[in-house]
This record gives structure tokens, sequence and C-alpha cells, in this order.
């Protein structure tokens, strides 16, 4: 009867629309909130058992509804006179919704993934075990919601419970030690240290056989669910104290950064030796970390725009391309490499920002000591470096580029509205790359003017560019 | 058969059932009784739903008492309760499959069949895929007959079963319990008389938890013999009389003068028996 009974709850769970709503959802704002990013193995499936957390909280309420059906609409009476008791019930709701719930996350999950996948080259490192987390603790919510039902009989109870624990997943997005002994802990980032995903698996199963114990535990003490409940307490405490012991993440302060700064358990991966992977692709050098390689033909696309419109000279000595991690970069290149994407990939600010590097690069636009304040109003070179943008993207005024989740990037130079629409106008002149060529060292000057410059560039002056009080050197 | 011996139920201090006796056996047999007489405590009690305070029940030689005879009773008997209880946002037959569930049907395509089957009988096949909360009082009822009937039980046992049921509903149901009463032990608590009248080839009726009476309906009528009077004028003097159709007044008690003796009826024995027709005349 347990079995039938199971799949009877398990057909209705199935058809349940908050289950399914929930999934959709999730769905839906996992794909959105990914659109502009490169699929990363590594980050990709922390961000699904995270959002996953959704649906586990539709399931938890699904679940105690269920389990508590028996006690609304005047049905004990009805139910008391049948040989099947509320034992029996909850056995049978405690089989189906952590099956549904199992397959609700999987679908959702694995959907994400998929999608995912779809979007572009894959990089990163897949952690095997957070996609199974996420279904894990999907079956969690299921479990604890049927042990809430038969504990707590009101209708509010589930929604109570789900609004508590989501308070407490929102409050812990960083990785502090107590978020372990939560069910999803949802921030990370691609050049964080490996999380203790296996362990907190085994937690989060551990979780969910406690429950059921305990949901089963409402009826009777028997050997069963006495025993699920006290192994479940035996695993779960020791291995969320081994998940909840992992060191947070070091965050480096902003200032002169050393080794010592760097995280041990990421100092071999960013600054060991061999670091990188490199490839030559028609004459110039891009380097990634190890599983980012396949975005490097994404790189090379702007990179490569902006480079084929340099003189010669300048083509042949591109610096290399190479993948940094802001977060450990320490500078001991001595800023000899110069074009850096970042450690995710996709944003159309990431795209700029290397044309941008490039730019720096070729014109020399910046202040000498890299301090903020250079002005590069009313030289003839910054609306060559703006043009040098505009291979990739429009030229704008100054602001602060995405280049990944946590860092901006600012161009240390300011300019204004006439040296963009300057840069429009010869991105829209024929043969505007030939003019550049031609007169690039005199365009190159700090000295040269844009009202000295637009002639040669064949242009009419429209407006009055005067360069700063403290112009770029 | 099913032998209730010496049935005693205490609420508090209220004795709902006091050492009743009764035996029961094939057949339809009706329960009356005023509000508070122990109907619907008599059976929760035989529904197993209700654990007696003293006393014993023994149905097919099985003890509700004991929690496994209990189990083996529960298997062969169907109850309809007196509010039965819905979920209302089940499908008529997702609730009757989900009962069926309960009483052990574990042969799904077996199972299905007799969903059907009931839902059939109490004339609900059409509205199989309706939520409940979208079912009428009338049908919810039916829709508790009908889990009631599954895997025909041994002892049926209906509570108040014909409320909110239409002329035709009440007739298709008088058809229905009859005809499993060919076979079966019946048991109906109703405030209907004339449904008591109809089915029953037995009544009890209860009062303060005993059993008063204990006969056929014509021997209920009987009881009334010499109490019920047809008169032209209205007799004042009684407070239990009304018009019938004919213009005449129809009185139970003392012959009002002028009166002509009239038929008794179930209703008129019952009120004899529970003495109304004195407090009317006082």
């Amino acid at each position: 009867m347990t079995w039938e009974l199971a799949l009877f709850e398990a057909r209705r769970l199935l058809r349940h629309p908050l289950v399914w709503g929930a999934a959709a959802l999730v769905l839906a704002v996992q794909t959105y909130l990914s659109r502009d990013q490169q699929p990363d193995l590594g980050v990709d499936p922390v961000h699904a058992t995270g959002l996953s957390a959704c649906l586990a909280g539709a399931v938890l309420m699904v679940a105690s509804l269920a389990a508590s059906r028996d006690g609304r609409h005047g049905m004990p009476e009805s139910l008391a006179g049948l040989p099947g008791r509320a034992e029996h019930r909850t056995r049978a709701i405690l089989l189906a919704a952590p099956l549904v719930a199992g397959v609700a996350a999987a679908v959702t999950v694995f959907a994400y993934l998929g999608i995912r996948l779809l979007n572009g080259p894959v990089a990163g490192r897949l952690d095997p075990w957070e996609p199974l987390t996420a279904v894990a603790a999907a079956m969690l919510a299921a479990a604890l919601g049927v042990a809430v039902g038969r504990w707590a009989r009101w209708l509010i109870a589930g929604p109570m419970v789900v609004a508590a624990l989501g308070v407490l997943i929102i409050m812990n997005t960083t990785n502090g030690a107590a978020g372990w002994w939560l069910p999803v802990m949802q921030k990370y980032r691609p050049d964080w240290p490996d999380r203790p995903s296996g362990v907190h698996l085994v937690y989060v199963v551990a979780l969910a056989a406690l429950f059921a114990g305990l949901a089963l535990l409402r009826h009777r003490v028997r050997l069963a669910p006495a025993a699920a409940l006290v192994a479940g307490l035996g695993v779960a405490v020791p291995t969320g104290a081994v998940a909840a012991a992992e060191p947070p993440v070091t965050q480096p302060t902003s200032g002169e950064l050393t080794i010592e700064d760097v995280d041990p358990r990421v100092r071999e991966r960013y600054h060991g030796a061999g670091t990188h992977r490199c490839a030559v692709r028609r004459g110039i050098t891009y380097c990634a970390y190890p599983g980012y390689e396949p975005w490097i033909p994404l790189w090379e696309e702007p990179v490569r725009a902006a480079v084929d419109v340099l003189p010669a000279a300048l083509r042949a000595r591109v610096p290399r391309v190479e993948q940094t991690s802001l977060r450990w970069y320490l500078g001991e290149d001595g800023g000899a490499t110069v074009i850096r994407p970042t450690m995710t990939w996709g944003h159309p600010d990431q795209r700029t920002a290397l044309a941008m590097d490039v730019a720096i690069w070729a014109t020399g636009v910046r202040d000498a000591d890299d301090t903020p304040g250079c002005d590069a109003h009313g030289q003839a070179r910054t609306v060559v470096a703006l043009w040098i943008i505009g291979q990739v993207s429009p030229p704008e005024l100054p602001r602060a580029l995405h280049v990944d989740a946590d860092n901006r990037s600012t161009w240390l130079a300011s300019w204004g509205p006439a040296e963009v629409v300057y840069a429009k106008l010869l991105l829209s002149t024929p043969g505007a790359r030939e003019k550049v060529l031609a007169r690039w060292d005199t365009l190159m000057k700090p000295t040269t003017t844009i009202d000295q410059a637009l002639p040669l560039l064949g242009l009419d002056r429209k407006f009055d560019a005067p360069t700063g009080a403290t112009p770029c050197a | 058969m099913i032998q209730i011996r010496n049935l005693t139920k205490v609420y508090g201090r209220r004795r709902a059932l006091d050492g009743l006796d009764l035996t029961l056996g094939t057949g339809v047999t009706g329960l009356l009784g005023p509000n508070g007489a122990g109907k619907t405590t008599l059976l929760r009690c035989l529904a197993t739903t209700l654990a007696l305070s003293s006393g014993s029940i023994e149905a097919y030689g099985l003890d509700p008492a004991n929690p496994v005879q209990r189990t083996a009773l529960r298997r062969r008997l169907g109850y309809q309760p007196q509010d039965p209880g819905f979920y209302p946002h089940f499908t008529t037959f997702d609730l009757v499959d989900y009962v069926a569930i309960l009483k052990e049907m574990t042969d799904r395509g077996r199972r299905h069949a007799e969903v059907r089957r009931v839902l059939g009988e109490v004339d609900l096949t059409d509205q199989a895929r309706t939520r409940v909360r979208r079912l009428s009082g009338g049908m919810r009822q039916r829709l508790a007959l009908a889990q009631a009937l599954l895997g025909e039980p041994d002892l049926l046992i209906l509570d108040e079963p014909t409320v909110g049921l239409d002329p035709e509903q009440r007739m298709l149901f008088r058809a229905l319990v009859s005809r499993l009463g060919e076979r079966r032990t019946v048991v109906l608590s109703t405030h209907q008389t004339e449904d008591v009248a109809a089915l029953c080839e037995r009544v009890v009726i209860m009062l303060a938890g005993r059993a008063v009476f204990d006969g056929t309906p014509r021997e209920l009528a009987s009881v009334a013999a010499g109490r019920v009077w047809l008169s032209e004028e209205a007799p004042v003097a009684s407070r239990m009389f009304w018009r019938t159709a004919d213009g005449r007044y129809r009185t139970l008690g003392e012959r009002p003068p002028s009166a002509e003796a009239a038929v008794p009826g179930v209703e008129d024995g019952y009120l004899t028996l529970l003495g109304r027709d004195e407090e009317a005349a006082a």
C-alpha cells in the first residue's frame, strides 16, 4: 500500500503547479542572470545550486502541505476508519516528495547546464558534486517539508520555514564558515579555492535522512526511523563541521600586494610554474589558465580588430594577451603584460576593455605614473585611441568598464564629447585607416592637437577641442 | 454479526452512550433519535474511529480494541461520516482512488475499475474529473457514499447519508442501500423518518445513549396507534398539529373533540415513544 500511495502522491506532486512553476522560474532566472557570460564549469553548477534553493523552497512547502493534508478539510474522521494509517501516508510522502523534488531539481539544473553549454565555448573545471548537491538540496527540502507538515500542521508552517531558511541563505552568501551549515552556499568565483563540495553533499544527504526519520517518529518510536535520525545526525554533524572548518577565501586588501596576500590554496594555481597555457594566433601570443583555452578565440576577436588597424611595426610587437586573475594579480610582470582578459568572459564591456588595452598600449595615452587625473582632451592621439576602440564598440565618454563580477576598469585619462564625436567621424570616413597610418608618428605626438590633426585625417572642424591643463604625457 | 455489549462512551461528564446493548445482522438498520441521543457516537465506535470508554464491540469475530483486529475490521467496513471531509483540490476520481489505496486496494487496474464502479453507483461518473470544490452539496454527499462503498464492505455505516440529496437522488440512494442490505449489514442514522420507513427492516430509537426501541418500522408506527387524529377544527389545546392538504387537522396525542382516528406512521411512533405527544398536549 505504501508504494501505491507513494505513486499516487508522486503523480499529484508531479502535477503541482508550484513545483514546475518554481522550476521554470529558477531556470528562467538562472538563464537570464548568466545571459552574457560564457559557460564556466567551475561556476555555473554553483550558481545552479544556489538558485535551485528557490525550487527547494517550493518543494518544501508542497511537501509540508501534502504531509499535513490529512489534518485538514474534515478528513481525519474519514481517514480514521480506513486500514491505511497516518504512518503509511507519511512514508508514502517521504518516498514521493524527495523523488519528485530530485527529478524537478535534476531537470532544472541539467537543463540550465545544457543551456549554458550551448552558450559558447566551455571553460573551467567541472566539480561533479555541485550539480548533485543541487538535486540533494531539493530532496532535503522535501524531507524537511514532510517533517514540518507532520510536526507542525499549520498551513503557515512550511512557508515560515522557507522564509527563515531563505533569510539565512541570503545573509550567508560569502564563503564564511557558518554558511556551510546551510544546504546551499551560493557565492563562488572562478579564482577562489576549491569548495568542500563533496563533504557538503554528504552533509546534505545526511540531513535528509535525519528529517525523514524525524517525520516518521511523529507516529511512534520505531527502530528504522530512530536509526535514520541517529545516523543522519551522526553523519551530518562531522561532515557539516568539516565543511564549515574550510577557511573562508582570503580577500586581498588594496595597496601593495605580495605573495603572502594570496590565499595559500591558490598560490600554486596562479603563481606557480606553468600557470598558463599559451597559443600563438596570427603572430599574437594568447595565454590562458588551464581549462580556459577555449576562450582564446573569443579574446582574439576584439584584440585582432584593434590590432589590425595599427601600423605594421606595432602589429609585429603586440604584447602577449594573458588571462589574469585580478584578485591575485601582484604586478610581478612589471606591467609587461598590458592586455588582460579576466576570469570571466562575455560582458560587452570585456571586449571593449581588451580593445582599450590595445589602444592605450599603441597610443600611449596614459599618465606616466598611472596616477589618475591625466587629461587627454584636445590631443589628436586621443581621437586615434577612441577610433581604435571603435573597431570593437562605439566610442564613448570615460566610464568604468565591467571586467568581471567584482572589478571595474577605468582608463586613467579623461576626454570629452568633442573627442568622441571626432572619433565617430573618423570611423565613418572612407580610407581612415590609411590616413591614420600615413600620419601615425605625427598623430601620436602628445603635442599634436586635434585642430592640427583634422586636416591630416580629412575631417572638418566642428567643435573647439582645447587641450587640458594637465595633459597626458 | 455484530455484538454490542454494555457500550459506554463518556465525554468529560457527559455519557454519550450509556450501557448500550445491540445486535446487528444482515439488513438495513435505521437509527433514529433526537440530537445528542448518541447515534453518531455509536456509529463512530462501530467505525473504529472512537475508542470505547467501557463495554465491547465484536464484529465478525473481531475486537476493535485490539490494534491488529481493528485494522482487519476496517478492511471490512465502509464509513460515511456525518460531516465527510474532502480535499477540495482533488478530482472526484482521485479522492475515491486515494481512499481506495488506503483501503489496501493495491492493484491499480482493479482499483480504478472499482473506483469507476462506485462512482457509477452514486451517479457521479460524469463528474469523475471535476474537482471536489466544484461539486454541489448533494454531489459531495454522494461522493462520501461512493468512498464508503469501495470494496463492497460487509458493514456499511452511514451517518445521515441523505442530507442534501434531491428527491431523485434520495430514491436512487434508497434503491442502492436496500440492494446492499440484502447481503450486508447496513447501519444508518437519520432524522428522515420516511427514509427509515422506506428502507429499514429494523429501526432502533436512541435516547440519552440508550436504545429505547428496537423493532420494525411497522412496530414503531403501531406505538402511536390510537394517538393520531384528524379533525375539522384546529385542536388548540395541542401544540403538535398541522393542517393537511385536504384542510383537516392532524394531531398526535389525546383525541381532540369530534376527531376521527388516523393511520399512524413511523414518525408518529417515534414522537410518541419519545413522549413528545404528551409534551405537546401539556
